[in-house]
């Protein structure tokens, strides 16, 4: 299934609904990337949200550069704290 | 061809308003909206964000449902003791912890619960919906400890590591009665990172870490001793685990690095349902497998926690119909 790609602030409650979630597909990352199902629900949420339609390559360059910073974030720290915590590792959007 | 009235033997009522409790099954036209609506099963449940926290953060202990929580403590270090409560809608600053408490773990309700031990820690703390109280130390400070309990007087905690924090992988139970904590039986299999659920005569512990790999393992606690049982699907650790019993429960998130899957849990099998939206690990969850919540946590690229909250729910739902 093709998925559109923007970006949207999630405000908290009601950003996304139960039955928006069981409409379409919705995947949260980082740099307020969001991936939606391709279908007119989906096309309605983006309106919803104020969502700034990017292109794939677009919203995974946003994600690779916050991902890229927590990177640097995470090797800056000691190991004590490293072990607490994962470091970010880059994927790719669906 | 056959008409809905031919079919079920009545026509769809035109109202101008939802009704207040349909069943599922029931079908609607609303004239007010223009659209034809039903109310539905929702047994696999899906997940919908809830309101923000004040105070980012992961490992939280967590007690409630999504229209009534609270969270108190948590990391990042050198942890905390903000406490907040959530009321169906946003999350509100309350009183605080009397210890910092990172990595504790949490059980009961949103006025009646527990914060239990945490990274070197071995108090534990009782919440009557106002404020946090010291009650006695636990035997065996742990964090990242699994939880379950219905209140503040009945209450129990098992596995995690400590009371050397990252090298001991524990197996021990405790349980509280309201007056003092009891070491009882041991899980099987020492975890730590451990998802916990349930209350203290049914519990279910699943998933996290037993010193060599993630583990997926799941065992049941009857009241008196621990069995193993089927595992989830996924091994992980850092997963978050919220239920009424030990007969129904949802699984979720986990790492590594950071995940969104979520099991249902039926008392036989899991079964993979519908994904968080945002992957997530260290988070805290609490609830029924009908009604629940979890928030914080690590998302990527996060190295301290989150704010965002998701509620889960499988109790029926009115959808919108549509037609092609």
């Amino acid at each position: 299934m093709a998925n559109k790609y923007c970006t949207a602030t999630n405000w908290g409650k009601d950003f996304f609904t139960h039955e928006e979630r069981r409409r379409f597909y919705l995947s949260g990352h980082p740099g307020q990337v969001w991936v939606v199902g391709d279908n007119h629900f989906g096309d309605s949420w983006i309106g919803k949200v104020s969502g700034v339609s990017k292109t794939k390559a677009e919203a995974q360059a946003i994600v690779d550069g916050e991902i890229e910073a927590g990177q640097t974030a995470y090797d800056a720290l000691s190991a004590e704290e490293q072990a607490e915590r994962s470091r970010p590792v880059k994927y790719n959007l669906t | 061809m056959a008409d809905y009235k031919g079919i079920k033997g009545f026509k769809i009522p035109n109202v101008s308003s939802d009704p207040s409790n349909p069943i599922p099954g029931q079908i609607w036209y609303n004239s007010t909206s223009g659209t034809l609506k039903g109310q539905v099963y929702n047994a696999t449940g899906t997940w919908a964000s809830g309101g923000t926290m004040n105070t980012a953060r992961a490992q939280t202990m967590a007690g409630g449902n999504s229209t009534l929580a609270i969270v108190a403590g948590g990391a990042p270090p050198p942890g905390g003791t903000e406490s907040e409560t959530y009321d169906g809608t946003s999350w509100t600053e309350g009183n605080d912890l009397n210890n910092i408490s990172k990595m504790n773990t949490g059980t009961g309700t949103y006025n009646s619960a527990l914060s239990i031990a945490g990274v070197g820690v071995d108090k534990a703390e009782s919440w009557n919906g106002t404020s946090w109280t010291e009650i006695s130390d636990v035997n065996v400070g742990r964090a990242q400890a699994g939880g379950a309990g219905a209140s503040n007087t009945s209450g129990m905690f098992f596995g995690g590591e400590g009371p050397s924090p990252w090298t001991d992988h524990n197996d021990k139970t405790e349980t509280w009665n309201g007056t003092s904590w009891t070491e009882v039986n041991d899980l099987n299999t020492a975890r730590t990172q451990i998802a916990g659920c349930g209350i203290t005569t049914s519990a279910l512990a699943a998933a996290g870490y037993d010193g060599s790999g993630y583990s997926g393992e799941v065992e049941l606690w009857n009241g008196t001793s621990w069995t193993t049982t089927t595992s989830v699907n996924t091994a992980l650790e850092g997963r978050m685990a919220f239920a009424a019993d030990n007969t129904s429960s949802i699984v979720s998130g986990g790492r590594s690095p950071y995940q969104g899957i979520t099991e249902q849990w039926n008392g036989s099998t899991w079964t993979e349902v519908n994904d968080l939206a945002t992957a997530r690990y260290n988070a805290s969850a609490s609830g029924s497998s009908a009604n629940g919540i979890l928030q914080g946590g690590s998302t990527s690229p996060s190295l301290g926690g989150s704010t965002t909250t998701e509620e889960w729910d499988a109790s029926p739902a009115t959808v919108t119909i549509t037609t092609s």
